[in-house]
């Protein structure tokens, strides 16, 4: 795939699909994605909601649930990637239920939005730390794993005191910290964090992204970070994947997408964020709303609400490839097809549109 | 984003406007139970002395993380609050107690628009309702004219062709046509303050700045004086002419927006700027991610840190800062703020030590 990070692949996802239902009312959650990801790297996932983003983290990770079903594709991992090129390579979607519990946590793990909420009441952060060594470290002695989890929870910022309290004792960032700690345990080599800052405050949300920031750097671990805040990406992302209706709309460093978003829906979506700094001028946002699953535009989903689409934005559905021959970005729009438009946008033509849209638009 | 399509409307001169609704010094305290009747009693101190004037035709942004006690301001002036101490003026007129006479008057006076659009509407009646019942209580509308004026209402928060939506049940709305319903329903009454609790903070970020652009030419057309909660300190920049940053109950610095967030003066909003997320920190190129000034949370409000609340985590604490809660500082041009860097209520003469930045 398009990326610039020098690491070694080390999971692969190709033309993933997931479907909630079957049959005719089947909604495409996912729908053909491909995407890779490196050895240390950070990649991130944005998208609203409805845009397959967290569907798409459980499918990597086998926590789907019926209705929910992978339809198609494979998520290939490239264990010990570190060591040899190649190695051992594992389709984890075909995965048998002992495998599963061997490679997840172990090799992948996940922490989620309210993973602050999903600490047990009863028991002591320790001894929650405790319960997953003893079940996947069993060789490790009592004394092993008490330094260990006194030594996760100082690699998330918490004090070694804090091995005995109680997650109610703790404040909501805390709590965020020892459910990443947990997650760090078995030192998996990636880490999948579904919007694991959204419910937090912005300087606990700060502090918690430099300590990951730093994790990744110190024990080159692999981060999915999922979340709608497009700002955030752009902060921390090696990577971005931007997801529309299930479908993945660009994929570009975090440089080239501030610099030059190449899908009209990228540009909306990085100018729905007020800037902090520079002259203040009106941001639009895009006109209309997300859509809804069950009813996905025909052709290409966001045509509704772009400012540009014409005739066969309606029709055709477009697939993913370079925004230009000389860069590796990636976007999957009609306005890049030379089939269909002799010449690109640039940023001043979309700028102009959206902002002719917010002018004239009804309904939102 | 290095374009600029159109310059923001200049900041209007700071012209002493009367204002329509002013809360002074007030002070609310949430009592808690306790187990032992003869134990002390304590409260949670969730607001200490909150002052603030609104005015017509202009927005004011209270910002603050959550504890900071920015929604229980709002509350206390929709009256949804009855508050400890203090009082609230409108329209130079002191407003009654709950459920004394008067009170409606200023209930219909006062609105307010809610964080969560898929609460506040009811789900089993239709938009009309929403819309008809506060018109025709408040007597704008009758029996014969009710339709007109909601349809009328429809197109001003654009929800085109009003008469389709005029059928609809929330449920078949999106979040944004929600909160547009319910901005609406706000407008039914006449309000002359629109008290707004995170508007947009539980909707899809690309639909946020329309929602925002929306109340903001409301509060235009209208003359509407527009309070604005949020703990989004960019979107306070982006569309109020005034803004309060609020931490742990107490107002630790305010002003017009520009400056206050361009030129922070309390080390509390200095940390609030520098964790906010900020995509044109790319321009530096530094890879390396810069260290917060200031870590920790807001405290409990059960029994607060004395003096200046912020005195904890702040990293140029003095003995003072502990003792008592410093009083305001001009800084000039309207920007003000409470912290003994810059001095205890005296106008400023020295500046703030460059340490502070």
């Amino acid at each position: 795939m398009a990326t610039e990070w020098a690491g070694r692949l080390l999971l692969d996802i190709q033309h993933l699909s997931v479907d909630y239902g079957v049959g005719m009312d089947a909604v495409h959650a996912v729908d053909d994605i491909s995407l890779s990801l490196r050895r240390g790297e950070v990649l991130g996932l944005a998208g609203e909601s409805g845009s397959g983003k967290s569907t798409l983290a459980y499918a990597v990770s086998r926590l789907l649930r019926t209705p929910a079903t992978v339809t198609g594709g494979r998520v290939l991992y490239h264990s010990h990637a570190n060591e040899r090129v190649g190695g051992e390579i594992v389709d984890i979607l075909g995965l048998s239920e002992a495998e599963l519990r061997l490679f997840r946590w172990d090799q992948l793990a996940i922490v989620f939005q309210s993973a602050m909420n999903s600490l047990n009441p009863v028991l002591t952060i320790g001894a929650q730390i405790d319960d997953v060594l003893r079940a996947h470290r069993s060789e490790m002695t009592a004394a092993e794993r008490k330094t260990r989890a006194v030594e996760l929870l100082r690699l998330v910022g918490i004090s070694a005191d804090r091995v005995h309290s109680f997650p109610l004792e703790l404040s909501g960032g805390m709590r965020q910290r020892a459910g990443i700690a947990i997650a760090m345990a078995l030192s998996p080599d990636i880490i999948i964090l579904d919007e694991p800052t959204t419910a937090l405050d912005v300087v606990v949300q700060r502090e918690i992204l430099i300590e990951l920031l730093r994790l990744r750097h110190d024990l080159e671990l692999s981060v999915i970070f999922i979340t709608h805040d497009l700002s955030l990406l752009l902060e921390l992302a090696d990577t971005i994947a931007i997801m529309y209706a299930g479908r993945l709309v660009e994929l570009a460093t975090r440089r080239e997408l501030y610099r030059q978003p190449r899908h009209p829906y990228s540009y909306g979506l990085i100018n729905s964020f007020p800037s902090l700094r520079g002259p203040r001028r009106k941001v639009t946002g895009i006109p209309g709303s997300p859509p809804d699953l069950r009813q996905v535009p025909s052709g290409c989903a966001f045509h509704p609400r772009c400012p540009f689409a014409f005739d066969v934005c309606k029709r055709i559905v477009p697939t993913l490839m370079r925004a230009a021959s000389d860069q590796p970005q990636q976007v999957a729009c009609h306005l890049y097809d030379p089939a269909h438009m002799p010449a690109p946008p640039t940023l001043a033509d979309m700028a102009a549109r959206f902002e002719a849209a917010s002018e004239g638009k009804a309904v939102s | 984003m290095n374009i600029e399509h159109q310059a923001t409307p200049a900041i209007r001169v700071m012209a002493p406007a009367a204002s329509v609704l002013e809360a002074r010094h007030l002070r609310k305290d949430f009592p808690l139970r306790s187990a032992n009747p003869f134990g002390k009693k304590r409260a949670v101190q969730a607001v200490e002395d909150a002052s603030l004037a609104l005015v017509a035709g202009r927005a004011t942004a209270l910002v603050g993380e959550s504890g900071s006690g920015k929604t229980t301001v709002a509350r206390m002036l929709a009256r949804l609050h009855e508050a400890t101490a203090g009082e609230i003026v409108f329209r130079g007129q002191r407003v009654p107690a709950k459920g004394s006479q008067g009170i409606g008057t200023y209930r219909r006076a006062v609105q307010m628009v809610f964080q969560d659009p898929f609460s506040s509407l009811n789900p089993v009646h239709d938009v009309r309702y929403h819309l008809s019942r506060p018109l025709r209580i408040s007597g704008h509308a009758t029996a014969a004219t009710v339709t007109e004026h909601a349809l009328a209402l429809l197109e001003r928060v654009n929800l085109t062709p009003a008469e389709q939506f005029l059928r609809k049940y929330p449920h078949e709305l999106s979040g944004g046509q929600r909160q547009r319903v319910s901005i609406a329903r706000a407008l039914a009454v006449q309000p002359a303050v629109l008290l707004a609790d995170e508007p947009v903070s539980m909707l899809d970020v690309s639909i946020r700045l329309d929602i925002l652009n929306l109340l903001a030419r409301l509060k235009d057309e209208e003359q509407l004086a527009l309070l604005y909660i949020t703990h989004d300190i960019a979107s306070a920049r982006y569309f109020t002419d005034e803004t309060i940053v609020m931490y742990a109950g107490q107002m630790v610095e305010g002003g017009p927006s520009e400056p206050v967030t361009q030129e922070p003066r309390h080390p509390y909003t200095q940390l609030l700027l520098s964790a906010a997320p900020d995509p044109d920190r790319m321009r530096d190129e530094s890879a390396a991610p810069q260290e917060l000034p200031a870590r920790g949370e807001i405290p409990r409000l059960v029994s607060p840190p004395t003096g200046c609340r912020f005195h904890p985590r702040c990293p140029h604490a003095m003995p003072v800062c502990r003792e008592r809660f410093p009083g305001r500082t001009e800084l000039g041009g309207g920007h003000w703020t409470n912290c003994f860097l810059y001095g205890d209520g005296a106008p400023a003469t020295a500046p703030g030590p460059a340490a502070a930045r």
